[in-house]
Parts: C-alpha cells; sequence; structure tokens
C-alpha cells in the first residue's frame, strides 16, 4: 500500500463556539489534481489551513506523507508550497525581490530566474508587484510556491482574480505539476474545477459531503456538470445543517 | 446636502467607533495635560539651578552642603574637572565650583549669568568668580544626544510594531509561516535592517552636528555611543514587537506608540535633566530604557566617558532588552 500525500482523520476545528470543521476525514493516495468544493464559510480555508500547519485541529489526526502532522513538531515546509486566500506584498517590492525572497527563503539556488520565467514576468521583473495585473500577480504567487518543487501543492482560489485566458493558463500548468505533485485547490469556479481536477471533496457547514473522482461524483449526483453536482451535494436549501448524505 | 451631512457622520463614527482612535483623540490630550500639570504643578523645568562641585567621592564638601540648603538648587559632584566644565558649556550646570591648592573656591559661570554667580561668591568669603564666554550652541550639544536616541526610539517602536502589525493584519507573516524560515532569522533579519537604517541616520546627524553646529565627540566617544544606540535599538525593537504581537490593528499600535513616546521623550533627559521632576518621579524616569540610553550616549559623546563609566547604564538597558525580547518571542504569532 503506497503511503498517502495527505490523511486525515475525523479532524475537527473549532474558533470559539463556530464550529469550523467537524469530523472531516479523507486521504489523498496520488498525485493530480483535488478540488475543494464548497459555498462560502464551508470550511475550505480552514481545512487548508489545517494542512498547511497554520491551524492545529481540536482532535482527530492529520497526516503528510505517512507521518503524523503534531503540533509543535517539526511540520515538513520543505515538501508543501501554499497560496493564500489572499495574499499580500510590502509596498514597492518588485517582481524580482519577491521573486529573490521566496526563493532564498526556500533555499533554491537560482530560483529567482525560475520564479519569473514559471510566471514569465522577464519584462516585468524590475515592476512593484503591486503593479501588476490580477493574472500577472496570481501567477507570481503561484511560482513563487513552485519553486521548492513541493509534494503537495495547496491553493486557496488561485483563479478568483484571473481572467479566462490566465485561468486556463493556470489549469494547464497545474496539470503540468500535477504529475508529481499532489494539489489541493479550494475553488468557486466550478468550470475550472471539472476541467482540472481528477478528484474532489465538497464540503458544507465543515462536514465533508462528498468525496471521489470528478467522473463517479457527477455520477453519483446523476448530474452532466461538476456545477450540478455542487447543487446536488451542497445546496443549504436541500440540507442546511449540512449533515453528510 | 444630504451627502455632506452623511459624509461628514460617516467621519465622526470613523473614529468613535475606534475605542483606541476615541482615547487618542479625545482622552489623550486631556490626559497629557493632567501629567503635565502634576509634573510640573510648581515650576517649570529651567527654574532648577544646577551647581556642580568638582570633588572626589567621599566626604562631601562644605560649600556643596551650604549650597543644597538652597531651594530651586541642585548640587552634584563630578570627580573630573574637565567633565565638569564641558556640562557647563553645555548648559547641563548652571556653575561649577573647584577648590583651589589653597583651599580658596573658585567658581566658574557663564558670562550671562553674572549675578548668579556674585551670589554664588557672596556666599563664601575666599571665592574667587570667573566668567566663561560660553558658545551658543552649548545647549544644542546637549540636545544632541537626546535627539539622536529619539529617533533610534521611534525605529525601533514605530518600524517594529507598526510593520509587524501591518504585516500580520494583511497576512503577510503567515505567508512567511509557510515557508521554512526560523522565527529567529525572521527577527533578526528585522533588526538587522532597522539597524542598518539607524546606522545611517545616526551617522548623518553626527556629521551634521560635528560640521553645523561645532560638536567634536572623541572617537572612542562616538563608537561607545553607537554601540549604545545599538543596544537601545534592541530594547525598543523587542518592546515595538510585543506590542505587535498583543495588538491586533496597525492604527491600536499606532496610537499606544504615540502615546508611549511622549513620557519616553519627555521624561527621559531629552530636552533637560531627570533632576527637574518631582523626586519620586525622577527616581523611577532613572530606570526607563530611553533614561539609560540618553545618559549613556551623552556621557559618552559628549564628556568623553568610556564603558566602564556607562557600564551600568549599559547592563541596565542590556536587561531591559532581554526581558523586552523575552516577552516578544512568547508572544510573537505569525498569524491572527
Amino acid at each position: 500500500m503506497s503511503i498517502p500525500f495527505v490523511s486525515l482523520e475525523c479532524v475537527s476545528r473549532r474558533y470559539g463556539a463556530f464550529e469550523a470543521l467537524t469530523e472531516v476525514t479523507f486521504r489523498i493516495d496520488s498525485p493530480g489534481v483535488v478540488g475543494l468544493l464548497g459555498p462560502n464559510g464551508a470550511g475550505k480555508t480552514t481545512l487548508l489551513d489545517v494542512l498547511a500547519g497554520l491551524a492545529a485541529p481540536d482532535s482527530g489526526s492529520v497526516s503528510l506523507f505517512g507521518k503524523p502532522v503534531v503540533s509543535g513538531a517539526e511540520y515538513p515546509r520543505r515538501r508543501v508550497g501554499v497560496v493564500l486566500q489572499r495574499e499580500f506584498v510590502p509596498d514597492h517590492v518588485t517582481v524580482d525581490e519577491y521573486a529573490e525572497l521566496f526563493a532564498a527563503l526556500h533555499g533554491v539556488r537560482d530560483g529567482a530566474r525560475q520564479i519569473i520565467a514559471q510566471a514569465r514576468l522577464d519584462a516585468r521583473k524590475k515592476l512593484a508587484v503591486d503593479r501588476l495585473s490580477g493574472g500577472e500577480a496570481q501567477r507570481l504567487f503561484v511560482a513563487a510556491s513552485l519553486v521548492h518543487a513541493p509534494d503537495l501543492l495547496l491553493l486557496d482560489e488561485p483563479s478568483a482574480r484571473l481572467d479566462p485566458v490566465s485561468k486556463r493558463e493556470l489549469s494547464e500548468l497545474l496539470g503540468r505539476v500535477s504529475k508529481k505533485t499532489c494539489v489541493l485547490m479550494a475553488t468557486h469556479d466550478l468550470a475550472e474545477a471539472e476541467r482540472a481536477c481528477d478528484h474532489c471533496l465538497f464540503i458544507l457547514g465543515g462536514r465533508l459531503r462528498a468525496q471521489g473522482s470528478t467522473a463517479e461524483l457527477m455520477a453519483t449526483a446523476g448530474a452532466t456538470t461538476l456545477e450540478d453536482a455542487f447543487f446536488h451535494f451542497c445546496s443549504t436549501r436541500v440540507n442546511p445543517t449540512g449533515d453528510a448524505a | 446636502m444630504r451627502a455632506l451631512w452623511v459624509l461628514a457622520r460617516l467621519r465622526v463614527l470613523d473614529v468613535l467607533r475606534s475605542r483606541s482612535a476615541t482615547f487618542a483623540f479625545l482622552g489623550l490630550p486631556v490626559l497629557i495635560l493632567l501629567v503635565l500639570a502634576a509634573v510640573f504643578g510648581s515650576g517649570h523645568p529651567f527654574e532648577v539651578r544646577r551647581v556642580t562641585v568638582v570633588h572626589a567621592l567621599g566626604e562631601p564638601d562644605p560649600a556643596a552642603m551650604q549650597l543644597a540648603k538652597f531651594e530651586g538648587v541642585r548640587v552634584e559632584h563630578e570627580p573630573d574637572r574637565e567633565v565638569a566644565r564641558r556640562k557647563l558649556e553645555t548648559r547641563a550646570t548652571d556653575a561649577v565650583i573647584e577648590r583651589e591648592r589653597e583651599g580658596a573656591l573658585r567658581i566658574a559661570v557663564s558670562s550671562k549669568d553674572e549675578l548668579w554667580g556674585r551670589g554664588i561668591a557672596g556666599l563664601f568669603p575666599t571665592a574667587s568668580l570667573e566668567l566663561v564666554k560660553l558658545s551658543r550652541l552649548g545647549y544644542v550639544h546637549y540636545l544632541f544626544p537626546g535627539l539622536l536616541c529619539s529617533s533610534v526610539m521611534f525605529a525601533g517602536l514605530f518600524g517594529m510594531g507598526y510593520s509587524m502589525a501591518r504585516y500580520r493584519r494583511n497576512a503577510f507573516l503567515k505567508k512567511l509561516s509557510t515557508t521554512p524560515l526560523s522565527r529567529g532569522t525572521f527577527v533578526l533579519a528585522q533588526i538587522l535592517g532597522r539597524g542598518s537604517l539607524v546606522a545611517v541616520q545616526a551617522a548623518l546627524l553626527l556629521v551634521v552636528a560635528i560640521l553645523g553646529f561645532g560638536l567634536h565627540p572623541t572617537l572612542g566617544g562616538a563608537i561607545s555611543a553607537v554601540l549604545v544606540c545599538a543596544v537601545g535599538l534592541f530594547v525598543f525593537s523587542g518592546i515595538g514587537f510585543a506590542l505587535a504581537s498583543v495588538i491586533e490593528t496597525e492604527a491600536v499600535v499606532s496610537d499606544i506608540i504615540s502615546g508611549l513616546t511622549l513620557p519616553f521623550t519627555l521624561f527621559s533627559g531629552v530636552f533637560f535633566p531627570l533632576d527637574s521632576l518631582p523626586k519620586v518621579l525622577a527616581e523611577v524616569c532613572a530606570w526607563l530604557p530611553s533614561t539609560l540610553m540618553v545618559d549613556a550616549v551623552r556621557s559618552t559623546l559628549l564628556y568623553g566617558a568610556g564603558f566602564a563609566t556607562v557600564g551600568g547604564k549599559l547592563c541596565g538597558l542590556l536587561l531591559w532588552g532581554a526581558v523586552t525580547f523575552g516577552i516578544s518571542v512568547r508572544l510573537f504569532r505569525w498569524h491572527e
């Protein structure tokens, strides 16, 4: 049996009285793009934070690459890349400075050149990052998160600010990367998810509603598109408590 | 017209909805007035007249004991004649009294203070009065170490506190925490960056003070002052980090730092010696990190003191640094 990239067992996470995740269990055994789908406030970002080592679960266990992630223990940062939902770059920092920073943080020699090439920003590398278009900036953030060739890439709504061309390019990039890397991507763009994701996780009210290959999930829902499947699994009108189907 | 009222109302609510902004806008000026009234209620700080008696440590000089009985006169002992004269030059003292070989007193005052000098000389039958023509820039020399330390203090508090709160609020620290970057490397990089800027700033101030205002520190004094400033930056960066660790928004951090800089600047000997303050307050303020830094820099830069002389103050500063950094490392959070 292969070592899973990600394994969660009954993971729960609370913020005060609010239960953001409730007994979430799943595993990802092979490289590929996995879509994390659900409405706003469903728990997608919390789940990514738990996987990124930014939030500890209140109960349950998380394992990455076969090793449990224990609070306070060494997190495998060198094997994980993260793109946050809201990326911030200090004022006036240029593209090549940003690339140099993340190459240095991950200890990748010549990484700055790789990041700029990957993001296709050679012509704009002297420009401040806050002067880039939304799509260009997002390409830079994704490229920076890939500089150390991570085994697990966590993306929180990476296509939120992208135009259709950039979305297509991102899908193609993730397709290439996912040959060796496990990509877990939270997104609201269901057309993009249908195109890019091999597997999907549907989450609602902090509970995992369904998981499986994209084709299987659509078949289970009797849907012809992932959007229809989304409404089948995540419609709060059907099941406002978010209890598992 | 309605838009005018709606916009004005929103502007007012913008302040009133934030407790810290309301305090900074309405409470802080009243608090400052009350504090200043309590501190200076019995007179302004320059009313106190200082007399420096050149005298080795040990038995107090009888002349000093006689002068200390007068209200509004502060007497201090200084073993080094040159330092005492330099204090007169920089207006840190108003008169220098030294005993000549025959036991007679020699009283040196500014030529502008002849009347005051005659008053002191009149108390001692054998005293001679020396009127000294002082440089008009002497008080600028007195102010310079304090201003230098204020810039270090601002760099530490604002440079660290405000920036860290902003980075955390904008999730930049959260982003950094997803990389293999260690906490220690991050903190050291911030101090190194700020330290480099402060070093350039201090050098620039020093050059302007030397060329423009005739300050003439010794090389050893200048190096010692830079080292004291480096320790001071460490202390105030620690306070800035600690504040940014417990306070959520950069606006509140900014308000609190503004509130802190007032006592740090006013009651640390930047503008006038601490003995102008009420006794209890002066004793408390003597232990502020800003006071320790200002005193040590002034001693090294103006009076040529070495590390041995300012060692106690430097140890005090290092202790502050250890405490503030210990607290900030304990409280530091990468994200909200």
